[in-house]
Parts: C-alpha cells; sequence; structure tokens
C-alpha cells in the first residue's frame, strides 16, 4: 500500500469518525487488530454495537466507495467481528455492520454517506 | 424469540407435514436455513427480505435461523417462503402467534409481497385434512385444485399482507369452496373423437377390443394411414374416467406442476404421447427429488409411443415391470418411493424404414 492511501485511509477514518459522533454514534474501538484482519471502528449506537468499515476514495471515477467492499472483505469483517464478541463475553447483545463511505474530492469537496445495516454476517 | 409455522413437502407422490422453526436472537445479523434445503429453499431468504420490506415491514437486524424439521427429509421449491416470512413476523412479536398451529401455510413471495402458484396442492391439502388442520393458506391460483378436497377450509390469498390481516382478525377471508361433481363434468370433454376416423373398419374393431379388454396394442402401417389419429382418439372410448380416478391422476399432473390452475382436475384420460429421444428417467420417473415420469402422468389413461422402433432399447426394456404392476418403485439411498403408473400402452411404427413394405409401388 502506498504512503498516499494510507494517508488517505487516516484522513477518511478521521471525517468517519467525526461524523459518526454527530450522528449519535460513541466509538469504542479504532482499529481493532487481530491476525485475520481489522475493522476501522466500533461504535455504539443507543444499545446497538456497530461495526463500523470505513471506505475512502479520492473521486467518483472508481464507482461509488460503498461498491468497493468485496465478499471477502465481509467475510474478514465478520471474522474479526465474531472473535471481538467472544473476546469481550458481550453475548445477548444486538449488532450490525455499518459502512461510512466517503469521497475526498479535492476539487468537489468531501461528501459523506453512512449506510446501516449495510450487509450481515458471511 | 422461537415462533413455529406448519407446512408441507412433497416426496413421491405424498405430502409431509413439516414445521418451520423460526429463531431470531441478538448476535450479528445473519439468516440461514437449515433442514436439508434445496437451492429454491436456500433462496428463499433473497425473496422474503425484499418481500417484508415492500409489505410495510421493518427486516429484523438480529441472528435469524430457520430450521426445517423433520432435518432428514429433503426440502424443494419456493414453497416455503410464506411460512418462513410469518415465522419471521411471529418471532420478532410484529404478529401474534396463536392461530397459526390451526393452519397450513405455503406459497412463493414475489419481491413486491405478492403470492404466486405453487405445485403439489392436493397432497398437501389431503395431509392437512388428514391432520385435522383448521385450514390452509395458500395462493389464490392454487384455490380451486385445493378446493377439490371436501372437509376441510381452503382460504386464498393474494398477498403477505393480506395473510397478516388474516391471523391477526382484522379481515375475515371466506373459505374458498366450488362444486367439484359440476367443474368436473364441465371438463370431462374432449376436443377429438374416435368417430372422425373413417372406414378402417377393423382396426376400430380391433382397438374396441383392446379397449374393452384392457390390452395394449400396436398399431403397424405405412405413414399416413391413421396410426397416431386412431391413438390419440383412443381415451374417448375408454369408460369414462370416475372422480377419484380423476384426483389420482392430477395428484400427479399437481406435482410436476403440469396442472392448469384454472383446470384444476385432469377431467379426461390422459393422453401422453412423449417423443421417441426420451430418456428412461423421463419415462418411468426419477431424479435427485424423484418424480413421476411418462407413465404416470399417463396413469388411468393412454401412452403413446409414436415410432416405437425408433425409441432406445434400454428405455423401453424399464417399461417392462410397471406394465405388469401397474405401479412404479424407484429405490433411494433413503428409502424409496412409489407412483401409480396403470396405463393402455400403444405403440406405432412403420413396418420397414421406408415405409411402404408389402405395397405395390
Ligand atoms: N381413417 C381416416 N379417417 C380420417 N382421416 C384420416 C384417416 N386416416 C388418415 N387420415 C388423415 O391423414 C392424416 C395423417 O394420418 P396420421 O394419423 O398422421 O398417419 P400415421 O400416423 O399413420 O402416419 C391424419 O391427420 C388425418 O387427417
Ligand atoms: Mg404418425
Amino acid at each position: 500500500m502506498g504512503k498516499e492511501r494510507i494517508k488517505l485511509g487516516r484522513e477518511g477514518e478521521e471525517r468517519a469518525e467525526k461524523f459518526l459522533l454527530s450522528k449519535g454514534y460513541k466509538i469504542i474501538e479504532r482499529n481493532f487488530k487481530t491476525s485475520f484482519g481489522e475493522i476501522d471502528l466500533i461504535a455504539y449506537w443507543r444499545k446497538v454495537l456497530v461495526f463500523i468499515e470505513v471506505r475512502t476514495r479520492t473521486s467518483y471515477n472508481f464507482g461509488r466507495p460503498e461498491e468497493s467492499i468485496s465478499e471477502e472483505k465481509k467475510k474478514k469483517i465478520s471474522r474479526v467481528a465474531s472473535l471481538y464478541l467472544k473476546a469481550k463475553k458481550l453475548n445477548g447483545v444486538d449488532c450490525r455492520f455499518d459502512v461510512v463511505a466517503l469521497v475526498l474530492d479535492r476539487e468537489k469537496g468531501v461528501k459523506i454517506k453512512l449506510i446501516e445495516n449495510a450487509f450481515q454476517l458471511c | 424469540m422461537l415462533a413455529k409455522v406448519y407446512s408441507a413437502t412433497i416426496a413421491g407422490i405424498e405430502a409431509y407435514p413439516i414445521e418451520i422453526e423460526v429463531d431470531v436472537t441478538q448476535g450479528l445479523p445473519s439468516f440461514s436455513i437449515v433442514g436439508l434445503p434445496d437451492q429454491a429453499v436456500r433462496e428463499s431468504k433473497d425473496r422474503v427480505k425484499p418481500a417484508l420490506k415492500n409489505s410495510g415491514f421493518e427486516f429484523p437486524v438480529k441472528r435469524i435461523t430457520v430450521n426445517l424439521a423433520p432435518a432428514d427429509l429433503k426440502k424443494e421449491g419456493p414453497s416455503f417462503d410464506l411460512p418462513i416470512a410469518i415465522g419471521l413476523l411471529t418471532a420478532t412479536k410484529l404478529i401474534k402467534r396463536d392461530r397459526l398451529t390451526d393452519y397450513f401455510i405455503l406459497g412463493e413471495l414475489s419481491l413486491d409481497g405478492s403470492l404466486r402458484p405453487v405445485k403439489g396442492i392436493l397432497p398437501t391439502v389431503l395431509k392437512a385434512k388428514g391432520l385435522k388442520k383448521k385450514g390452509v393458506i395458500l395462493p389464490e391460483e392454487n384455490a380451486r385444485e385445493a378446493a377439490l378436497i371436501k372437509g376441510i377450509n381452503i382460504y386464498p390469498v393474494g398477498s403477505l399482507k393480506r395473510v397478516i390481516d388474516f391471523l391477526e382478525g382484522r379481515i375475515e377471508i371466506l373459505p374458498f369452496s366450488l362444486e367439484v361433481k359440476n367443474l368436473f363434468k364441465e371438463r370431462a370433454i374432449y376436443p377429438v373423437d374416435f368417430n372422425e376416423v373413417a372406414g378402417q373398419e377393423h382396426v376400430k374393431r380391433a382397438l374396441e377390443v383392446a379397449v374393452s379388454g384392457g390390452h395394449n396394442a400396436l398399431l403397424l402401417g405405412p405413414p399416413g394411414s391413421g396410426k397416431t389419429m386412431l391413438a390419440k382418439r383412443l381415451p374417448t372410448i375408454l369408460p369414462d374416467i370416475t372422480l377419484p380416478e380423476a384426483l389420482e391422476t392430477t395428484k400427479i399432473h399437481s406435482i410436476v406442476g403440469l396442472l392448469n390452475p384454472k383446470e384444476a382436475i385432469v377431467a379426461t384420460r390422459p393422453f401422453r404421447s412423449p417423443h421417441h429421444t426420451i430418456s428412461d428417467v423421463a419415462l418411468i420417473g426419477g431424479g435427485p427429488f424423484p418424480k413421476p415420469g411418462e407413465i404416470s402422468l399417463s396413469h388411468n389413461g393412454v401412452l403413446f409411443l409414436d415410432e416405437l422402433a425408433e425409441f432406445h432399447q434400454d428405455v423401453l426394456e424399464v417399461l417392462r415391470q410397471p406394465l405388469e404392476d401397474g405401479i412404479i418403485h424407484i429405490s433411494r439411498a433413503k428409502g424409496s418411493v412409489s407412483f401409480p403408473a396403470r396405463f393402455m400402452l400403444v405403440g406405432a411404427m412403420n413396418p420397414c424404414p421406408c415405409g411402404t413394405l408389402g405395397q405395390q409401388t
């Protein structure tokens, strides 16, 4: 991964976090890592535990950012989420997967979209 | 919370009751169907979800498990869409559960929440009656076929919304009924008649003897001599089909989806004439979910093998046992299924490849 992309990713995650705070999310983890992969943000929205994937693009040229989540990625996030629940002994909580899609276009400005319950465990 | 809905699946020619258990719990959102579902049952997820949304319900963001019990029976087809949707709504307490045990519920859902007809209604309704259910809730287009069975209430519904309103007691649905005898009489008409065959007195006589004595027949003659014409008209000189016979044949046609919902009953003796390229499975029945073949579709009627000599040898061989027994047994790793196959076999062929052997040319 090039430096540019990492920087872009960081900026996206920061903006996403601010956006989520404004929507009433309480962030409890950032970049939760396991050997399988990581989850960008974990938060509570009311009593629902939300696993959040942040997708950042610089323009629409390659399609919408939310379309870039592959089945592979969903599986990874699913596994990490399951592990997280086990590690924290969190059974009996409502959960869901959200996606925050950002477009950071230098000319047209920033666009943020939240997709609640974007996909299911897979 | 756990909800239970009742329905049936077809194996062989019989319906078997199926309990659809829907469990909705907290956890990572998922939707899984277990209990030997086939592809169509598994795809049910992708129909139930939009159907619920388009009927004005939120699809629950929960861990959803659907179990089709008993687990050792293969479940086939899209008819579980409706009971799964109802189970989901009940498990999430969007509808009350108290009336669910009284009914068999079945139907395929369209994405917009309306219902599509399904196969195998007749055996399913018979089973519901045997189990003393109060009624069967099914797609409107299946109502006529279902109403062939008396002594159980048939509730035709057009959409998921209607089913819910009915189960919640918000609307009344009058049980559907029809005069089976009248329908049977109305439908007992052949488009052709044996008396359209001119001359050929010796052939007609021979066929009358065959029909009276319950024999099979082979028609041998040059092209254009009327073999196909005669065979097609044989059902019209067989004794009229009785209502019990008609119901038996209807059952078989219903299972394979050959029954026209408008006609609802096979009221004439069936005439089946498969092409000579037919496989043995298509002729006698079989497949991974054993289905009746042509010999069972012609049960109580005529099976006509035109150009008999062109059929594969091994295809003709498999006819021996059912011809003798009037029933076909298909063995599977798990037990065997039987389909009735009592039919009059009529063959036709030319006397030689050019068809004109023994004629002046
Ligand atoms: N005895 C008959 N009476 C009336 N029409 C006949 C007769 N025999 C033959 N035909 C006519 O000839 C056509 C061809 O006959 P068909 O039954 O196809 O012959 P085959 O099967 O022996 O080749 C029929 O559709 C029918 O119109
Ligand atoms: Mg012919």
